[in-house]
């Protein structure tokens, strides 16, 4: 056993020099309150351990009484020695922690209060009252008072709002940015934040703690970033009302791009449309001059005989028609594109024109195999209307013609009806038809369908312009219905004019080829030899005398000289003087005697122009032997 | 046979036991906390072995009661060697 108490004496010897360890060595780091409970259990243990040494190597057994009770004591001491340790770490924890707080307070610059509500007593750090410029003596007896005397009133009662909530328990925190007066005069900006921090036990506020924190800076900032918001808002405001103008000058600019687009496809097309109708022209025009030219020297064949001659004949009337036609055409749409188209509104009978076109047209279309028809649903005094007869004879012609032309078989019929206030015309064939996409471009000078195509039919392509033109300046407007292999529909509109009188013109009895005026003097001034010597066979032919004068002054002397001279036929342009000069002198001597124009000026405006001047009557070149004669008859019979 | 003084200082080491198992995370920061808990283990072990002698192997369970509290006693010592000349803080 002896064994055992060496073990006991070692541990003794250790606990000895722990001891010694504490008390005589080291530099004393061990705080004093753990230091004494650690020296308590080493002695307990020493006198523990030297008890058991004593016992187990046998020197007394009387020892048991002191070794119970020191062996009670070291769990009891160790029990102490632990708790020691976990306060003294709990202190270290909290005093770190407090330390923590404070610095980061410090580092806040961050002011205190606790408000006692009970009291109304509140602790305030000395920061806050630095913030405005006082110290905590100055500000003494330290209260709730304080704090809102020196608020910005309006803030006060915002802050209270706030307050109120939190005491409700609408909110957790309060939080509000107030004005506290400085103790230089100014207003300071104050953050001040706060809670609950104590309640009674029916949920009643009791303490509050929070911080003041000085935020002018960020107010100032936050006040220079509203002014250049507001400033960059101006400008941006400023930049949409310009990127709005420039979006609009933009939209201003692709509308003017499309258009000038447009313009120049339309420019291009134009081109395109006047090469292939000068090319046209060209056509119409030498298809004629090759018939004139043609038979005219096929007629100076010497073994012609009668019947060849008169068909010969007929071809070059039919070709020269064809192309006064032609010309009469580009004259009117040179006119319509001078806006120099003249309306000279008349009392017109459109049955009797509707007849007229019918006779004029029915031996065409019995020649081609159709059948032509006509029909007016006006009756009695309703088919007088006042409008300009030529014109709505030229509207109808063309319409009947390209109607002629673009039908093969079937039938063409026309007339008119009235539509309230306008009255309808109407021209219907069962041709060709025409195609939707080309409705409105055949209204379109030049444009023929397939102009461009060798195989288009004869035309200059200007008819349905020409007719547009006359039927909107007669107040009206044309449109086609048609389809491709059914046959086409051409209407147009003309209001409807009732005439005041119903007065027919008076008529006068034509004179013939061959008439016999008894040997009368007449007078031909024209430069041109053909003009003359053409006038000068019809009148010949009527036993007339022909004087010739080359030009206006030579026939001014010559009506002077004959006095016998019954009628002129003056030309408009010649040398020397022009017809018009002419006419004005021989009327100084010559009021009563008829002076009959004839000249290729075939305007209304040369028209209107000589019969200002002097003369009587107007006749274009070409002239026609009608038109003529019946001049003569009114003048003479 | 079970003495009354050995039960009371085994009851109170366990009640200290519990102590340090509770404020684990807290004595975790003592200096050298290891060393300090192996000399109280051995320490509570050697109170286990002298209330277990009473009832089995007398001789070998008394050998290591007074094993273990050399043990404890040396371990101790270290600590108080190693806390007095540390430059540590014997609390962190």
């Amino acid at each position: 056993m002896k064994g055992i108490a060496y073990l006991d004496l070692v541990s003794f010897l250790a606990s000895l020099a722990g001891i010694a360890f504490l008390l005589f060595t080291g530099k004393y780091r061990i705080k004093t309150d753990i230091k004494l409970l650690i020296l308590s259990i080493l002695f307990l243990l020493t006198l523990y351990y030297l008890s058991l040494f004593i016992e187990w190597y046998g020197i007394t057994d009387t020892l048991d009484p002191y070794e119970d009770l020191i062996g009670a004591l070291i769990p009891m001491m160790w029990i102490f020695l632990f708790y020691a340790f976990v306060q003294k770490i709990s202190n270290i924890d909290l005093q770190e922690s407090k330390k923590s707080l404070d610095m980061a307070l410090k580092g806040s610059r961050a002011g205190t209060w606790e408000w006692n509500m009970q009291t109304g007593e509140v602790i305030y750090n000395r920061r806050w009252a630095e913030i405005i410029g006082y110290t905590l003596e100055e500000l003494e007896p330290l209260n709730i008072t304080i704090l809102k005397n020196l608020s910005h009133p309006e803030d006060l009662k915002r802050s209270d709002e706030l307050l109120q909530k939190l005491f409700k328990g609408e909110i957790d925190f309060y939080e509000c940015e107030v004005r506290l007066k400085h103790k230089n005069g100014n207003w300071v900006w104050i953050m001040d934040r706060g809670m609950v921090i104590e309640q009674d036990k029916n949920g009643n506020p009791m303490r509050m703690a929070g911080t003041h924190i000085e935020i002018n800076r960020q107010k100032q900032v936050e006040q220079e970033l509203k002014e250049q918001i507001e400033q960059k808002l101006a400008i941006n405001k400023k930049y949409l009302e310009q990127n709005k103008e420039l979006s609009e000058s933009l939209e201003r600019i692709q509308s003017i791009n499309q258009e000038l687009m447009k313009a120049k496809e339309k420019a291009e097309e134009s081109d395109r449309l006047k090469s292939a109708f000068l090319a046209n022209m060209s056509h119409e025009i030498r298809t004629p001059m090759n018939g004139i030219l043609g038979f005219a020297a096929l007629l100076n064949k010497p073994d012609l005989k009668g019947d060849k001659q008169l068909e010969y004949i007929h071809l070059i009337q039919q070709s020269g028609t064809r192309m006064l036609n032609i010309i009469n055409e580009l004259i009117d749409i040179s006119k319509i594109e001078a806006g120099q188209l003249d309306i000279r509104l008349e009392n017109t009978d459109i049955v009797d024109l509707l007849h007229g076109l019918y006779l004029f047209y029915k031996p065409e279309a019995e020649k081609r195999g159709l059948s032509l028809l006509y029909s007016s649903s006006l009756e009695g005094n309703e088919n007088h209307i006042v409008t300009d007869k030529t014109k709505l004879y030229e509207i109808l012609s063309n319409l009947i013609t390209n109607a002629l032309k673009y039908t093969e078989k079937g039938r063409i019929d026309f007339g008119c009806l009235r539509v309230g206030d306008t009255v309808e015309f109407f021209v219907r064939d069962t041709g060709i038809g025409i195609s939707p996409d080309y409705h409105e471009k055949i209204f379109e000078r030049f444009r023929q369908v397939n102009i461009d195509n060798p195989s288009a039919k004869e035309g200059s392509g200007l008819g349905l312009t020409i007719s547009r033109a006359y039927v909107e300046k007669l107040g009206g407007k044309i449109s086609v219905r048609s389809k491709l292999g059914e046959g086409s529909v051409f209407t147009f509109t003309l209001p409807y004019h009732k005439p005041i009188s119903l007065k027919q013109p008076q008529k006068t009895d034509p004179v013939t080829f061959g008439s016999d005026f008894g040997k009368i003097t007449m007078l031909v001034a024209d430069d041109d030899d053909i003009g003359f010597l053409y006038l000068h066979e019809l009148l010949f032919l009527n036993n007339v005398i022909v004087l010739r004068a080359r030009d206006g002054n030579n026939a001014v002397e010559l009506c002077r000289k004959y006095t016998e001279i019954k009628m002129v036929f003056m030309d408009i342009k010649m040398p020397v003087m022009n017809g018009l000069e002419a006419i004005r002198q021989i009327r100084q001597f010559r009021r009563d005697l008829p002076i009959i124009l004839q000249t290729a000026y075939a305007s209304t405006e040369n028209k209107e122009e000589a019969l200002k001047a002097g003369g009587n009557e107007y006749l274009s070149k070409p002239i026609r032997q009608e038109d003529l004669y019946t001049v003569l008859g009114k003048y003479l019979v | 046979m079970i003495r009354d003084n050995e039960l009371i200082m085994l009851i109170l080491g366990i009640g200290a036991l519990v102590l340090t198992l509770i404020y684990k995370a807290e004595l975790k920061r003592i200096f050298a906390w290891k060393n300090l808990m192996a000399s109280f283990y051995f320490l509570l072990a050697a109170w286990v072995f002298t209330v277990a002698e009473g009832f089995l192997l007398p001789y070998y369970l008394n050998l290591a009661e007074h094993l273990c509290y050399t043990a404890s006693a040396v371990i101790m010592a270290v600590w108080c060697f190693r806390a007095s000349f540390s430059h540590k803080r014997i609390v962190f």
